[in-house]
């Protein structure tokens, strides 16, 4: 019989211990073992990684932020650009729906005929109620046409240039409207005042003026046409001694915020001047 | 010819005046852009012009405006006369030069103002005027006398130094 060597003794064990290791470690025996042998290792990788990676971002981040801002520049401008455009469809909203309704006032009267036109400003002196318009002579307007709304009467053509005109309020300190009052059906004038406040004037006492009254034109005088409303009746006043009595007027058309107005191109203004001049 | 620049200015004053400041009262009474600007003018060393200004601005208003010439005319020329004395006179001092001129020339404008309405017959409450509209104006003309002042300085110092006009 041969003889066993210490060599292969020494094979014969090593490769047993190996076995034995690798079925201590399947079956998960050498866990704990092997999880505080790999700690430093791992520690050194995690260093050694860490490392590397700052290495690499120096090298390669500051070409990302290069390219990051150029993305954040062009989408600060689309932002921009959409803002603009958003505040741009508002604003044609806005003059759309004002258009429409002034479309379909046009439509309840179509006796008459209309131009529309923008307010593009107001008289310099605070002491005037007029407002300048971006239709002018060319677009057939004439000085004393009447000027409306879909709410009311705004007032009427001052002055015109070809491509401009300028309307008198009937707010302003020099206007005077006649009118019917809806309920009371009598005749009376609303005149302006430097405040922009309407008042109606020089109404009999025996009279009742009623709150909520509509003043409507009548027509007199030759200014307007009629049945145009000018306002509501606000605040009477009556006392026992006076003569006349008097009232605020609630004007119907918002004159602080008037963007577009329409023209009554149709109506021809009758010039009553002279005929006051003779009775003089 | 540097002043030439304050031409155009004046014609987009006006525009503001009647495009924004028209909108922004305070009760009836609007600040006057142009009487700002004509009387810090008139207050510089290089503002011996200031008749042309005062000129060119009354063709405007009357142009654009209902009132009458004449009431334009009183009221630019009375700034442009005051702001001209009173840079000769107090000359070291422009500030409270500034301050007066505006009072004195808004006062003068708005009474023209109030002046030519009650003369054409206009149903003017004459208490209500001076409170809601003469008031108010004054006070914002006064208010925003400063700040225009500064820009129309450094204006002038940039289009036309002083050096050059020497």
């Amino acid at each position: 019989m041969k003889k066993i060597t210490t060599r292969q003794w020494l094979v014969f064990t090593v490769v047993l211990l190996a076995i034995g290791i690798i079925l201590l470690a399947l079956s998960g025996y050498l866990n704990i073992i092997i999880g505080k042998a790999a700690t430093p290792f791992v520690s050194v990788q995690t260093w050694i990684s860490q490392r590397y990676m700052a290495v690499y971002d120096f090298f390669t981040v500051p070409r990302d932020v290069y390219t990051l801002r150029q993305q954040n520049t062009a989408l600060q401008n689309q932002v921009s650009q959409l803002q603009t455009q958003i505040l741009e469809l508002q604003q044609e909203l806005s003059n759309t729906e004002i258009l429409y309704a002034l479309l379909n006032y046009a439509r309840t009267s179509p006796e008459k005929k209309y131009v529309a036109a923008s307010v593009i400003g107001r008289d310099p002196s605070p002491f005037l109620s007029y407002l300048i318009i971006d239709h002018g002579s060319d677009d057939g307007i004439r000085a004393g046409m009447p000027v409306v709304t879909d709410q009311g009467l705004v007032g009427k053509i001052d002055a015109v240039t070809a491509t401009a005109a300028r309307i008198q309020l009937i707010t302003d300190v020099g206007s005077v409207v006649n009118i019917s009052l809806n309920q009371a059906k009598i005749d009376g004038q609303i005149t302006g005042s430097v405040t922009g406040d309407l008042s109606l004037g020089k109404v009999s006492t025996n009279i009742d003026l009623t709150e909520g009254d509509l003043a409507i034109t009548n027509g007199l005088g030759g200014t307007y046409p009629a049945d145009i409303v000018v306002g509501q009746i606000l605040s009477p006043t009556k006392s026992e001694n006076d003569l006349f009595q008097s009232a605020t007027v609630q004007p119907v058309v918002d004159f602080a915020n008037l963007k577009a107005v329409l023209i009554i191109t149709n109506f021809t203004p009758v010039n009553i001047a002279p005929l006051e001049n003779t009775t003089e | 010819m540097a002043e030439l620049l304050f031409y155009p200015i004046l014609v987009l004053l006006l525009i503001l005046q009647m495009v924004i400041v028209r909108q922004l009262p305070l009760f009836n009474g609007t600040v006057d852009l142009l009487l700002l600007w004509l009387a810090s003018w008139g207050l510089q060393k290089q503002g011996k012009n200031v008749w042309f200004g005062a000129i060119f601005v009354i063709l405007l208003m009357s142009f654009v405006s209902s009132l009458p010439w004449y009431v334009w005319t009183v009221t630019y020329l009375s700034v442009a006369i005051i702001s001209r004395f009173m840079n000769r006179h107090f000359w070291q001092n422009p500030l409270i030069a500034l301050i007066f001129v505006v009072f004195i020339s808004s006062i003068i404008g708005m009474l023209a103002q109030m002046g030519v309405l009650i003369f054409h017959d206009s149903a003017i409450n004459i208490s209500q005027s001076i409170k809601y509209v003469i008031v108010p104006s004054v006070f914002l003309d006064l208010l925003l006398a400063i700040p225009v002042y500064v820009v129309v300085n450094d204006m002038a110092q940039w289009v036309y130094p002083i050096g050059k006009e020497e």
